[in-house]
């Protein structure tokens, strides 16, 4: 406050300059600020650019919209192979963005009606009528679901070699671990007839009903048929309803169509007289009888007739090959009949016409869930980055290591070396230093090969000395620490070698001791240049083992989307926020200046 | 205070390093370890996965004293990835490091130089051991040509093995799209006509501006040329052509090229208006993300064909695949044919590795590895999604009906006629150089002129002008054939430079020397132990020594080498030195550091000094905004680029903004040759201010406020006291700091690599500082000895900065601040 007068200092003049330097001080916060702003409410955001990816909002809609809460609701819901098709079909709709989805209109007597059917029948539902709620991996974003059955197998298992015994994988670590997504609506689909796979189903069958998402087949009928010319004239809206069996007329020829070529065979039960024409045709295909065929196709039946067509015998994929070819070829129209989520619901409530209220059922689900599923919102992508870095424990330790070893070269060589210059009489004096600050003439670049070179050399790749040796010293902080030694008054010294004291005390018990600021600022440098070095600590140290959480966190940036990686960079700028907030007090005081002698 | 006591402090520093050798223990390395750069995904259960984790089973089977790791520890999910040509120096460091993978991918780019520095080890010995006819199957005529050549040797070897091989430049189309813009889905585009308008109807087929659905997506900046390329191919014609004597040249002058660059400058910069009467520029998306073509609506994009096709769209009949584009109304163009490379790093450490490295490449292209991936895929239902013989070859005949044919015969078509992607030593160099001039060209303003008059002649004139030049600029820069005379000319120049240098280097020892002696304060008494005080300088005084001052003479006799890393290097005198002296580039990319280095120190010198001013006299709330300002400083360098990347996209924040107050840039920033500098500079500049400010917030203190008093009383006002006592107080610090920032700004690099590499190029880089143009030459192009020939050239250019710096911290002493 020395420029501003101090007569006069309630004059409107000054008054005017101190509102003005408000202001310009206010408009520079409100730049520091709203980027920040920015990334935390970027960081709630839910995956690739649906519905508040990729924007730039103040306040994340994801805490006020309703709507856009749905839409993630049901982003999340829906998540599996070719998600937005899915999620369509779920309105009837041909959608081509999550965007897409509305709040629909609600009859709650109607969805009562809906959840009384799925209370008594959804335990008998095979796998293939629904998906499970947040089961994504996506991008390495993982749904709470996703996360439970993660979990368990870690329980499960413990170390990942273990979990790679028991179930035949290759994988490196856990956070290799993944979950092959449901394929519902391909036809090709099953779930393969591995261990992996049977303790997935299981997880699936545990969730509660409102977390199982019923498909909507008559959706993905819909949606399918409307590409075709013909129907777009509207005048087979009937074809909103897969039925049964096939329908009498025009509409048949859409069923047979659709049915016959496009529908996951899962969904089509064989009457008797089906199942014996497909035993009959798996005759003609094995001439070798039963034998052959659990050779070929790696089963172990008795007999033909043994073959029912359960979940179970489908799951592998030779016969559920030989069953999807038996569909096309020999089409036994007579004998099949379709078995979705929408027949049974309809047998249920005995109306030909019932639709089940599939969205209507997501939205009451969602309303019941509300607040946890947003607060998942906000903490997904942070749980995600955190469990990441955790996974690689090592990280943290590799980056204390860094850091301590870092401050303690620091605060040991350069202080030790000032020290000498500043208090023994040397003729050397001023050549050491020349010495020391003569580096400052060397562009830096120029000895970053040459340092690599020697780092080889000297079998130092791969190790912490790698990272901490070549910058443990620089020339001008010598400098600096000798100049602020030098301000140290004599008789201190004097005096207390009158007390006896030695060399060690000395330097420790009265120059560093006096020094503490400037020590304290040369060690916050070294925490900085440590913890946020990434590039050459990636190139000397290419081992994953020897990574620090900056390397890890640059490697996660590279291949996530925006929001997750805002959610990164936040969690990296704790420790620097805290240590700067913490210790900025010492910092200026630790700060020295030049001044002409 | 408490003070410890020195036996326990002592056991604080030595455990740490301790630990540090410890831990450094751990990485010994196991008997016989096969390195692969990376591992393949294993992680799911679909038939990539399983077949993957077959191929290792059967390797390690065959191989049972083997363990596979990869060189960087990671799997195919956790790539290494870098921004920005850093991706490839870490394959580079890794070889100078002796820790390169045993088995090694080579790209075409970079074989040539990889071949003669000695990186790979020849095959002849394991290729010889394979059959004329499973060789012939597996490495076909345009990839045997890239994988068998001439050695350092002189002898013709094998280098590399083909793992895999592409069709590159297919065209990829979204059939949704193409039904939502009114066209065919079963009708690509077959000619260059078909395709330009193909792509305009594309291009937000309502004109409504909230749609944004792009008809193509081409890559930008120094990777402009890709998609270029493969159209250059179809309209017949090459960027290089090697004549008799084996000699490459240039052929950027050629009708071909203009032909093709004619229709660039169309799909990119026509002009057209939305339904709200906005204007824009181009139909295509220009966008380097890789996989953009699936996130972003965009309609068609060139995408290398693989055997197995699986792209997942598949499925769904989402997207169709057919042959880029031809100009029919000219000769036949061909496709190009790019394989996927691996080759032995020539440091194996053991004959045994060697030969099981071979096998792992040998086992990825064999019968029995696609045996089992085409059980995979049949079990997994995704039959229909393999070649046709493939399928007849293992009996799944009953898919052949549902296969995509058009697909098999693209395929086909693409290995029977395909010519091998470019694989000189040039090549790498010359799609820069191509880039350069596909940016001049689409950001000329008599070009854009001309195109938004509709004056196809002029564009096509104004373009050949172009091309000539570029043709003839490129011939000189890199296949530089200089006039013997000229050449000696240039040494004696270069020799004399050299002379001077080292002068001046000197001159600024001798002169430091003596003005620290004559500077010196009388020293002071009491220390008179001779041996103690050397042992406590020692440490530091020998890390110096062994970590500035030794590799800056090693670094400076690298200048005069032709360096390699894996030994052998010649000695070439003066050479590089006379390489970076006579070379345009080079000079203007010193200017272009000049203007950056004045704007930083306009924009992120002053900043703080300003702020300190502001935040010390303000009577509350000091630490309040202190701490704001020195929020950005909390996210490390990189963080802050990325988060300023987005602000400056072509729809991010800052546009918007400006759209407010009727300012429409509707570009990206940083792809701005005007905005680009500015771009970079503004993070820099708002990231250093809160941190900057602290220094001379401390020193704004130690100014005694006695001599505003004073001034106050000879009736001062504001400004003659900022100009009389304020600065005049700092000006030490303020002149130590302002030459720091200038040297640090001339070397900056990092910061201008992530966020633009240098570019737009207008054929120069707009924003190719010197410090980035080093680094490429040493990375991109390896030629370490030329980097730090530059290196000491800049040294020099600095000298007079460090030699006044040294001055100033002569006769200075530091003081604690308050």
């Amino acid at each position: 406050m020395a420029l501003l007068p101090h007569v006069g200092r309630r004059s409107f003049r000054i008054r005017a300059v101190i509102v003005l330097m408000y202001v310009l001080l206010i408009l520079g916060s409100i730049t520091m600020v709203y980027p920040f702003l920015l990334m935390i409410a970027g960081s709630f955001a839910g995956a690739d650019a649906h519905v508040d990816g990729n924007r730039m909002d103040l306040i994340p809609p994801v805490l006020t919209s309703e709507r856009v809460q749905f839409v993630r609701f049901q982003e999340d819901r829906y998540d599996t192979y070719d998600f937005i098709a899915v999620l369509g079909s779920a309105y009837g709709e041909a959608f081509t963005s999550t965007s897409d989805a509305t709040i629909p209109d609600i009859d709650e007597d109607r969805v009562r009606r809906y959840w009384q059917f799925l209370n008594d029948d959804i335990d008998g539902f095979p796998p293939h009528f629904y998906l499970v709620q947040e089961m994504n991996s996506a991008g390495k974003r993982f749904g709470r679901n996703f996360r439970r059955l993660k979990s368990m197998h870690r329980r499960e298992c413990g170390p990942i070699e273990q979990f790679n015994r028991r179930y035949g994988m290759q994988l490196l670590s856990w956070n290799d671990y993944g979950m092959e997504l449901d394929r519902p609506f391909v036809r090709e689909f099953l779930h393969p007839d591995t261990p992996k796979r049977d303790k997935y189903l299981a997880f699936r069958a545990s969730r509660p009903t409102s977390e199982k998402v019923v498909l909507n087949i008559d959706g993905l009928y819909w949606n399918t048929q409307r590409r075709f010319p013909e129907i777009k004239s509207g005048a087979l809206d009937r074809a909103r309803i897969l039925h049964e069996r096939r329908p009498a007329g025009d509409e048949a020829k859409l069923w047979t169509r659709f049915v016959r070529y496009r529908l996951n065979p899962m969904f089509i039960k064989l009457d008797a007289t089906g199942l014996a024409r497909f035993r009959a045709s798996l005759a003609s295909a094995f001439p070798g009888g039963i034998t052959e065929m659990n050779a070929a196709l790696a089963t172990r039946y008795a007999s033909f007739d043994d073959v029912h067509l359960t979940f179970q015998e489908l799951r592998n994929a030779g016969m559920f090959t030989q069953y999807n070819q038996f569909i096309m070829d020999i089409w036994p129209v007579e004998h099949l009949s379709v078995d979705t989520p929408a027949t049974r619901y309809r047998r249920h409530v005995g109306s030909d016409s019932a639709i089940p209220p599939f969205v209507a059922s997501d939205y009451l689900f969602f309303k019941q869930a509300r607040w946890s599923f947003v607060s998942e919102c906000i903490a997904r992508n942070y749980i995600c980055v955190a469990s990441y870095l955790l996974v690689h424990g090592r990280a943290a330790v590799n980056t204390l290591i860094y850091i301590a070893m870092s401050i303690i070269g620091a605060l040991t060589v350069c202080p030790l070396a000032a020290y000498a210059l500043s208090r023994f009489k040397l003729k050397a004096t001023y050549s050491i230093l020349t010495f020391f600050l003569a580096t400052m003439a060397f562009p830096g670049i120029v000895t970053m090969i040459p340092n690599f070179l020697l780092l080889k050399e000297l079998g130092f790749l791969n190790t912490y000395w790698a990272l901490v040796l070549p910058g443990l010293v620089s020339g001008p902080s010598v400098f600096i620490l000798k100049g602020f030694f030098d301000s140290i008054p004599r008789d201190v010294y004097d005096s207390a070698m009158i007390d006896g004291a030695g060399e060690w005390r000395l330097f420790w018990q009265f120059t560093m001791a006096l020094s503490k600021p400037i020590l304290a600022l040369l060690a916050l440098g070294a925490f900085t240049s440590a913890y946020t070095a990434f590039m050459f600590a990636l190139v000397i140290c290419p081992d994953e083992k020897m990574w620090t959480l900056m390397v890890w966190l640059f490697q996660l940036q590279m291949r996530l989307d925006q929001s997750m990686n805002y959610a990164a960079l936040i969690i990296s700028s704790v420790p620097t926020l805290l240590v700067f907030v913490l210790c900025q007090r010492v910092i200026i005081r630790g700060i020295v200046i030049p001044v002409e002698k | 205070m408490p003070i410890p006591r020195s036996n326990t402090t002592l056991a604080y520093f030595v455990i740490p390093f301790l630990c540090g050798w410890l831990f450094a223990g751990q990485s010994a390395a196991a008997p016989l370890e096969l390195k692969l750069h990376a591992l393949a995904n294993t992680q799911g259960d679909n038939p990539h996965s399983k077949f993957n984790r077959d191929a290792m089973s059967m390797f390690l089977s065959e191989h049972p004293h083997f363990t596979v790791t990869s060189a960087t520890g990671m799997g195919h999910a956790r790539g290494l990835r870098m921004p920005g040509g850093a991706a490839d120096s870490v394959i580079l460091m890794q070889i100078a490091g002796g820790i390169a993978p045993d088995v090694m991918p080579v790209d075409y780019e970079r074989s040539e130089q990889f071949i003669q520095k000695g990186y790979l080890l020849p095959l002849d010995q394991y290729v010889a051991e394979m059959d004329e006819a499973e060789l012939a199957r597996r490495v076909p005529p345009a990839v045997r040509v890239v994988c068998h050549r001439r050695g350092p040797d002189g002898q013709m070897h094998w280098y590399m093995f083909p793992v895999e091989t592409r069709v590159q430049g297919t065209l990829l189309y979204r059939r949704d799209l193409f039904a939502r813009g009114g066209l065919d889905p079963d009708k690509p585009p077959r000619t260059w006509e078909q395709f330009e308008s193909c792509v305009r109807k594309l291009r937000s087929p309502s004109r409504d501006p909230s749609t944004n659905y792009y008809g193509f997506v081409v890559s930008k900046g120094d990777a402009s040329s890709r998609e270029f390329v493969t159209l250059l191919r179809t309209r017949g014609g090459e960027i290089l052509v090697q004549s008799s004597d084996g000699r490459w040249r240039p052929t950027i002058d050629t009708e071909p090229m203009l032909d093709t660059l004619c229709l660039y400058v169309r799909l990119t910069c026509a002009k057209w208006n939305d339904k709200s009467g906005r204007t824009h520029r181009g139909y295509v998306l220009r966008e380097n993300r890789q996989n953009v073509f699936w996130s972003a609506n965009i309609a068609m994009g060139f995408e290398d064909m693989r055997r197995v096709y699986t792209y997942s769209s598949f499925h769904t009949g989402k997207v169709g695949w057919a042959a880029a584009p031809y100009p029919e109304a000219h000769g036949p163009g061909a496709p190009t044919i790019a394989a996927q490379l691996r080759g032995i790093y020539a440091g194996v450490k053991h004959p045994r590795i060697a030969r099981a490295a071979w096998d792992w490449i040998v086992l990825q292209d064999s019968r029995r590895v696609e045996a089992r991936r085409v059980k995979h895929f049949v079990e997994y239902g995704w039959g229909k999604f393999l070649e046709p013989d493939v399928l007849r070859r293992y009996g799944y005949t009953r898919y052949l009906d549902s296969t995509d044919q058009t697909l098999a015969a693209v395929y086909a078509d693409g290995m029977k006629r395909g010519l091998p992607d470019h694989f000189s030593a040039q090549s790498a160099a010359l799609h820069r150089e191509l880039s350069k001039v596909i940016e001049q060209s689409i950001n000329d303003d008599q070009v854009l002129a001309a195109l938004d008059a509709g004056d196809q002649v002029a564009v096509r004139s104004r373009l050949a002008h172009l091309l000539k030049h570029a043709q003839i600029d490129i011939e000189q820069r890199l296949f530089g054939q200089v006039a013997p005379p000229v050449q000696r000319r240039r040494y004696r120049w270069t020799v004399l430079f050299l002379c001077l240098m080292a002068a001046a280097f000197v001159f600024t020892l001798l002169y430091l020397f003596s003005v620290f002696r004559r500077n010196a304060p009388p020293v002071a008494p009491g220390g008179k132990r001779r041996l103690l005080p050397y042992l406590l300088i020692l440490p530091a005084a020998g890390s110096v020594l062994l970590w500035q001052y030794y590799p800056l003479i090693r670094g400076t006799m690298i200048a005069f080498l032709d360096y390699n890393v894996m030994g052998g290097s010649k000695f070439v005198g003066v050479s590089n030195f006379t390489e970076v002296l006579f070379d345009a580039n080079f000079w203007y990319s010193v200017y272009i550091t000049l203007v950056y280095t004045f704007l930083y120190m306009l924009l992120a010198f002053t900043g703080p000094i300003f702020l300190a001013l502001l935040l010390a006299e303000i009577p509350k709330g000091k630490i309040f905004f202190r701490i704001i300002y020195y929020l950005p400083a909390v996210l490390s360098g990189l963080g802050v680029m990325f988060l300023w990347k987005s602000f400056y996209s072509e729809n991010g924040p800052l546009n918007t903004l400006l759209g407010h107050f009727g300012i429409d840039l509707s570009v990206s920033w940083l792809e701005s040759p005007r905005l680009a500098m500015l771009s970079i500079l503004l993070p820099v500049a708002w990231a250093g201010l809160g941190p900057g400010c602290l220094i001379y917030l401390a020193a704004l203190k130690t100014i005694p406020d006695e001599l505003y008093e004073a001034a106050e009383i000879d009736g001062a006002g504001i400004r003659r006291k900022v100009f009389h006592v304020t600065l005049p107080g700092l000006k030490m610090l303020v002149l130590i700091n302002a030459i720091g920032a200038f040297a640090g700004a001339f070397m900056a690099s990092e910061m201008i690599l992530a966020m633009t590499g240098g570019g737009p190029y207008t054929p120069r880089g707009a924003t190719e500082v010197v410090g980035l143009q080093l680094f490429y030459t040493g990375f991109l192009y390896l030629k370490f000895g030329v980097a730090n020939a530059m290196a000491c050239v800049l040294g020099f250019m600095l000298l007079g900065f460090t030699l006044v710096q040294l001055r100033n911290l002569s006769r200075v002493e530091f003081k604690g601040g308050r």
